[in-house]
This record gives structure tokens, C-alpha cells and sequence, in this order.
């Protein structure tokens, strides 16, 4: 399959503005709602608490479990398409918020953002300019360790980065989390690379820094 | 004194059960074990490493994000059993994401030992 670059002069954008504010203002749209019912009905015993707790598990629906299951919806949706299109998905890691699917063969990335579910990006892999693994290393002597790891690919001016591990404590560099995020993140960073380089012999001409 | 040797052999993997003595480690050899990052599953039958493990000379030969597996062949200096001890690892830029080792007491792996 043949991608063109006219796809992605446009700048990738994690995240819709519009989709976001949806997403994080429907439940406080439901509380107001509920809150305005409640008192200009006055209402009591098992009205009252449903008008109040209703609300709450509604919010509680929607942000863990209606966003994922969205989220899980789309990418199978992205893949069937990925796939009708002839993208061969040889690859995919499932990050939280971006999945990354490369195409080794035809040196072609596809990507979808949790945030921006409805858009997904479908380019040449000579668009990553770069692709590097971040340890999240800090600290120093016994105080040295990490909480997150991550890949990050430069397409034209952005960066995108992907975690494989994140927590929130810390552990030492050599902590069975912390290698298995830097393996992780080395895998895909290892097979960008090598598509990049394959992109450029099909013909895309942009280089890897 | 058996007692102590008893207990000494529990808690060293090189130590011959019924001879209750150290014994020696006659081979080493590290392995390319196809199983990948994020994905390994402990195989406690020996079948498994005698088909799946293939030998390599150094780590830098396990590809990023493939597992490797270390071997120790030790064997009984008075009663000439073999214990083969197995190590799979993660290897990551220069360290190791150990998993648990196995050992094999029975002759298990003389068909992988004899192909290296
Ligand atoms: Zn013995």
C-alpha cells in the first residue's frame, strides 16, 4: 500500500479540543441539571437521593468506563480499516492514551489518540524524523531511579511521546518495571528506525537525525 | 555435621543431593529463547527448551526486546549425576531482567546438551 505525504502535511494533534471539553463537561452538565431539578422541585426521600447520586454514578460511568470502552471501540474500528487498506499491522504497541501501529513492510505508522479518537494519522515512516527512548531517569547516587518510561518520535515540528511504563513511585534504574519499559520502548524505537530507512528507499525523502 | 550439609544443599542449586557435596560446573552456554518483552511465559517442561533454545555466543546476539536464557551444567565429582540449571533473562542494554531459574535434575536436557 502506497501512503502519500499529502496526509500529513497536516500537524498531528493529540488532542481534539472540542471531543476533550465534550468528554469533561457532560457530567457537569448532568450535575447542574440535576442540581437545578432538585431544587426547584424540592425534592424529597427517594427523589432527592436519586437526583443526587445519580449524577455521581453517571460520572463515574463515563469517565472509567465510558471513555476506554470508546476508546477500545475505535481502535478496533482504526485496525479493521488499517487493515481493509492494506496496512499490514506487523506492529502495535497499546499505549494508554496513543496506539501506534507501524507497517515494517510497507514502512508505513499509523497512530490514534485517546483524546483525538475519531482522527487517525496514517503516514510514511520517514515523517519520524526520530525516534528515542526516555528512562525518565532522576536523582543521583542511591537516590537515582525513574516512575515513568517512554518513546518519543519527532514527526515534523512535534513530538509524541508513548509510555511504556508509569507509576507513581519511583524505582531504581535496574528494577525489573524500569527495564521492562526501556526493552519496550528500545523495540519500537528499533523498528521506527528501520522503517524510516526503508521509507527513504521506497522514495520518501526525509532523513533520520 | 550431615545435618549441616543437608542444609547447605538446600540452599545452593550446586550441591549434589545424594552426595551431599559441591560439585562442579563443567559447561556454560547462553541460549536465544524466542520469547519477547512484556509476553514471557515459565515453561517448566523440558521439551520446551530442548525445541525452542537456539545457542548464541554472546548477548549482544539476543535481538532488543528478546529473551535469553543462561545454562549451567554441573556435575558430581563422586557420583557423576548432572544437574543442568537454567536461567532466562531479559536482557536490556547491558543488564539483566532475571526471571526464576529451573533446574533439572534427571537428565531432561541431554538432547540439548549434546546438540551444543
Ligand atoms: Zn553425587
Amino acid at each position: 500500500m502506497q501512503v502519500t505525504n499529502q496526509e500529513v502535511v497536516l500537524t498531528i494533534r493529540k488532542v481534539n479540543p472540542l471531543y476533550t471539553i465534550i468528554y469533561f463537561m457532560v457530567p457537569v452538565l448532568v450535575f447542574a441539571v440535576a442540581a437545578v431539578i432538585g431544587i426547584n422541585y424540592d425534592l424529597i426521600g427517594t427523589a432527592a437521593v436519586v437526583s443526587f447520586f445519580g449524577p455521581v454514578v453517571f460520572a463515574v460511568l463515563w469517565y472509567w468506563i465510558g471513555n476506554p470502552l470508546l476508546f477500545k471501540l475505535r481502535r478496533k474500528k482504526f485496525e479493521r480499516e488499517l487493515d481493509a487498506m492494506g496496512f499490514v499491522r506487523s506492529y502495535t504497541f497499546y499505549g494508554s492514551s496513543t496506539i501506534t501501529v507501524i507497517d515494517e513492510q510497507n514502512a508505513n505508522v499509523a497512530l490514534l489518540f485517546r483524546f483525538h479518537p475519531f482522527r487517525p494519522y496514517i503516514f510514511p515512516a520517514a515523517r519520524v524524523k526520530k525516534a528515542w527512548t526516555d528512562d525518565g531517569r532522576m536523582g543521583k547516587g542511591f537516590m537515582e531511579g525513574s516512575s515513568q518510561v517512554s518513546f518519543i518520535m519527532a514527526i515534523g515540528r512535534k513530538k509524541i511521546r508513548v509510555y511504556t511504563f508509569r507509576s507513581n513511585r519511583r524505582f531504581t534504574m535496574n528494577s525489573d518495571q524500569i527495564l521492562t519499559g526501556i526493552s519496550k520502548a528500545d523495540v519500537v524505537v528499533e523498528i521506527l528506525k528501520n522503517a524510516h530507512d526503508r521509507s527513504l528507499e521506497y522514495g520518501h525523502n526525509e532523513k533520520y537525525e | 555435621m550431615a545435618f549441616f550439609k543437608r542444609m547447605r544443599v538446600k540452599f545452593h542449586d550446586d550441591w549434589c543431593e545424594d552426595c551431599l557435596e559441591k560439585m562442579q560446573l563443567v559447561k556454560k552456554q547462553l541460549f536465544y529463547m524466542p520469547q519477547s518483552v512484556g509476553h514471557y511465559i515459565r515453561h517448566e517442561d523440558a521439551a520446551y527448551y530442548v525445541k525452542n533454545l537456539i545457542p548464541v555466543e554472546k548477548k549482544a546476539d539476543i535481538p532488543t526486546g528478546m529473551y535469553a536464557c543462561g545454562m549451567y551444567v554441573y556435575r558430581c565429582m563422586q557420583c557423576g549425576v548432572r544437574y543442568v540449571k537454567l536461567t532466562p533473562f531479559l536482557p536490556v542494554r547491558g543488564e539483566e531482567k532475571n526471571e526464576l531459574p529451573l533446574m533439572f535434575m534427571k537428565g531432561e536436557l541431554n538432547e540439548l546438551l549434546e546438540s551444543i
